[in-house]
């Protein structure tokens, strides 16, 4: 399973299915729904040419994807929350070219000496605000001192705080079996793995 | 980011520093330092007091370079200014500003948030940080030191 995942992020899900500006465009609209990106601000994130992006921001606003509104000459765009297919195709976006795939992104130099990495709290639950902050839980050989740069990159990236918590595999193990309330309280609620996956998670100290 | 920007976007007062003001934050360090050896404190206890050591030791560098940070965000712009005093210590600020955060969250939201390697890791940075901060002042502003 864990090498399935590997291989799957490797290829990028989103990859095989849309192109990489359509990806980004989405990506930021869907993962923050209620934002509206002006053009020049959207081209920004995703690091390309405003003119790039016409022709995609045209396409989604006709097909209901996008809803716009103007401000001034400025045109904006944003996710259409009222679509049928807005449900679906946010949580195939928050699992892939969203925050899970950034944060993936961010721990990749680390990884070797990651046991797993989840997202907890209200964003796993899907009961977030606009300034809910991302609860990541990451299980592993590694310094919080280590993870400071790579989630700033992700949180720019995002618009969003990062709380990490970080655990050694045996400090998660001991806290685990002693029913520590907190941890208790995590591992009871919805997750999104990052890296790893629920089995890992229930042999984390064994490995 | 540099001091004219932090005093035009009001982050930052210039503010000639004394030596006797240095001493009382080395003091408020020294204490804080000492009060995270004590027994029987819970991780989240350990990561506050080293997180107000980082923030003043954050505090002594940016006042040793002749600046005090604003009131409103005062965490937020030692910080910022820690950085702007020497790009040395940028990664160490972006790592500060992250506890800022969790200092937030286990002070405001919730206990247990804080673990044994949360505490031990900001530590460990913290004491090297006091160790790195007395010799940048002592190289740049040896009256200060």
């Amino acid at each position: 399973m864990r090498i399935y995942l590997r291989n799957m992020r490797k290829l990028r899900t989103l990859d095989a299915l849309l192109p990489k500006t359509r990806q980004g465009i989405l990506a930021a609209t869907l993962v923050q729904p209620e934002k509206a990106w002006y053009v020049s601000e959207l081209a920004r994130r995703l690091g390309v040419p405003s003119s790039s992006l016409q022709r995609e921001l045209h396409d989604l606003s006709e097909v209901g994807i996008l809803k716009t509104h103007r401000q001034g000459r400025m045109v904006y765009y944003q996710a259409n929350t009222d679509s049928p297919v807005f449900p679906d195709l946010s949580g195939l976006l928050f699992k892939t070219a969203g925050f899970v795939d950034v944060l993936a992104q961010a721990l990749k130099p680390l990884a070797a000496r990651l046991r797993t990495a989840f997202v907890y709290g209200s964003i796993a639950a899907g009961s977030e605000q606009s300034d809910s902050d991302i609860d990541l839980m990451i299980v592993g050989q590694v310094s919080p001192t280590e993870l400071a740069l790579p989630l700033r990159r992700a949180r720019e990236l995002l618009g969003r705080e990062i709380n990490p918590t970080v655990y050694t595999p045996a400090e998660f193990d001991r806290k685990r079996t002693a029913n520590d309330p907190f941890l208790k309280q995590v591992l009871d609620k919805p997750k999104l793995f990052v890296l790893g996956n629920n089995n890992e998670l229930g042999k984390v100290a064994g490995g | 980011m540099s001091w004219a920007k932090l005093l035009a976007d009001n982050r930052v007062t210039a503010l000639p520093p004394s030596k006797a003001e240095l001493d009382n934050l080395r003091s408020i360090v020294a204490r804080s330092l000492k009060d995270v050896e004590s027994t029987g404190l819970s991780a989240d206890a350990r990561f506050i007091m080293a997180y107000d050591a980082a923030r003043t030791l954050s505090l002594l560098v940016v006042r040793a370079a002749g600046y005090r940070p604003r009131t409103v965000g005062a965490h937020y712009n030692t910080f910022l200014a820690l950085e702007t005093a020497d790009q040395a210590f940028a990664a160490l600020s972006v790592y500060f500003d992250g506890c800022r955060m969790k200092r937030n969250s286990c002070e405001y939201d919730f206990a247990g948030g804080v673990s044994d390697t949360d505490a031990e890791g900001l530590l460990t940075a913290v004491r090297q940080f006091a160790v790195d901060a007395e010799a940048w002042i002592k190289a740049r502003y040896p009256h200060l030191a």
